[in-house]
């Protein structure tokens, strides 16, 4: 603890401070660090998990919020080496909500003109990347849930399928099932963009 | 059963690698990080020394010492003191053992188009614009004045663990002042309804939260508000 950590526990008074003041604030300190490392380390990374699992993006920010300000109720209960894999669950949750709340506004706002993307967009002017965030959205938009969750964790956040298995609970061989159509269901909504050229990467 | 190649390796086309570069590459904004430590009570240092200001340190470097830096730094460490994060600590006295991981492992996004561009080519992707310099300095400048924002919302919550609930009501008089379009707005609100509370002005805390709930009860501050209500 530092000298300004204990100095705060120090009473007004001159006496000395008691043990239970002193673990208090350490246990105070500690949560503080615990907290500030886990934002510094993950905070891109839940950001990332929220927008690509369907949060819209003027709503990442509280959202972002939300899976930390979680994240903090809970700190107590995360076993220390687990913060990415509860901030995971957290996140994927708060995003499932995000989701329902849009299609309910869009329930009442029915005739609400839904974003438009132009389908014939060559790849050159796709290099612009927030049209091309615009188009995976509609792509993500448009896949299965359980099937979208899967393809993101597995292509965009690189974790293996055992790692996947164990954040969603579901066994190993669902997810190959889940990613395996998932992919297919992902490529074939790009083609039907109709900007596809095929062989046009040289890989 | 091994896990199949990333897509990213088998791209078919320049339009899906695109697409999965744009999935890989989404990151925070400074906004979102500087609210988050807001929320949590985690402002001023952490914002300074994890980078999460980082167009803005040169800036600040120059402008000042390094003894007022590692001063800030170490009071926003140890003296800031969240308003609510207090009350769930009280729900969860309970101690733990902190381990905070040495080098966790970082996200796998960043390195993606880097990775990519040599196969790729130039003729396949344009190249992303230079920023231009006014941008680069105009972020710099809005970062500061978020640094600047967290510093002082520190400082009120200082205020406030120490009981100086007046000092803390003068502190946010100031901030309203020097910040009247601040992006850290509500939290300063929140505080403020905090502080009111905390110097027996219930009636005018429990107004002013009514209020904030009005205009912004969708916020993720709301849950916190509701609790001055009662």
């Amino acid at each position: 603890m530092s000298g300004v950590a204990v100095a705060q526990v120090l009473p007004s008074e001159g006496r000395a401070p008691l043990e239970s003041e002193i673990k208090s604030t350490v246990r105070a300190t500690d949560r503080d660090a615990r907290l500030r490392w886990m934002v510094d380390e993950y905070i891109d990374f839940v950001a990332r998990v929220l927008r690509n699992a369907g949060t819209p993006a003027a709503e990442v920010d509280d959202d972002v919020q939300r899976t930390f300000i979680a994240a903090a109720r809970r700190l107590d209960d995360v076993r220390p080496g687990a913060e990415r894999s509860f901030l995971l669950q957290t996140a994927l949750y708060v995003a499932a909500h995000a989701r329902r709340t849009l299609a309910r506004r869009r329930e009442v706002a029915a005739d609400e003109a839904p974003e438009q993307v132009d389908p014939a967009l060559t790849p050159e002017q796709l290099t612009d990347q927030k049209r091309a965030r615009v188009m995976l959205d509609r792509v993500l938009s448009e896949m299965d849930g359980d099937l979208r969750t899967v393809f993101v964790l597995y292509e965009f956040e690189e974790l293996s399928m055992a790692e996947i298995a164990d954040a969603l609970s579901i066994p190993r061989g669902t997810v190959a099932s889940r990613l395996r159509r998932a992919r297919g269901d992902f490529r074939d909504k790009v083609r039907a963009l109709g900007a596809t050229k095929k062989g046009d990467v040289s890989l | 059963m091994n896990d199949p190649r990333r897509l990213r390796d088998e791209a078919d086309s320049t339009v899906e690698l695109l697409l999965l570069e744009a999935g890989a590459t989404y990151r925070s904004s400074d906004n979102a990080r500087a609210k988050t430590l807001a929320a949590l009570g985690l402002a001023g240092s952490a914002a300074v020394s994890a980078g999460v200001l980082s167009v803005a340190t040169s800036t600040l470097l120059g402008k000042a010492s390094w003894t007022k830096l590692l001063l800030f730094s170490g009071l926003g460490a140890t003296v800031a003191a969240p308003v609510g994060y207090v009350a769930w600590r009280q729900t969860h006295p309970q101690a733990i053992a902190v381990t905070v991981p040495a080098a966790a492992p970082r996200p796998p996004a960043a390195r993606v188009i880097a990775a990519r561009e040599p196969v790729l080519g130039a003729e396949n992707l344009a190249p992303a614009p230079a920023a231009p310099a006014p941008k680069v300095e105009s972020r710099a400048t809005s970062a500061s004045v978020l640094a600047a924002e967290l510093g002082a919302l520190d400082v009120v919550r200082a205020r406030l663990s120490n009981g100086d609930t007046s000092g803390a009501l003068a502190k946010l008089d100031d901030y309203s002042r020097t910040y009247p379009r601040g992006r850290l707005v509500l939290e300063a609100e929140v505080l403020r309804i905090d502080a009111l509370s905390r110097a027996g002005q219930r009636d005018q805390a429990k107004k002013r939260a009514e209020a904030f709930l009005r205009r912004h009860p969708n916020s993720v501050l709301a849950t916190r508000v509701r609790g001055y209500l009662d």
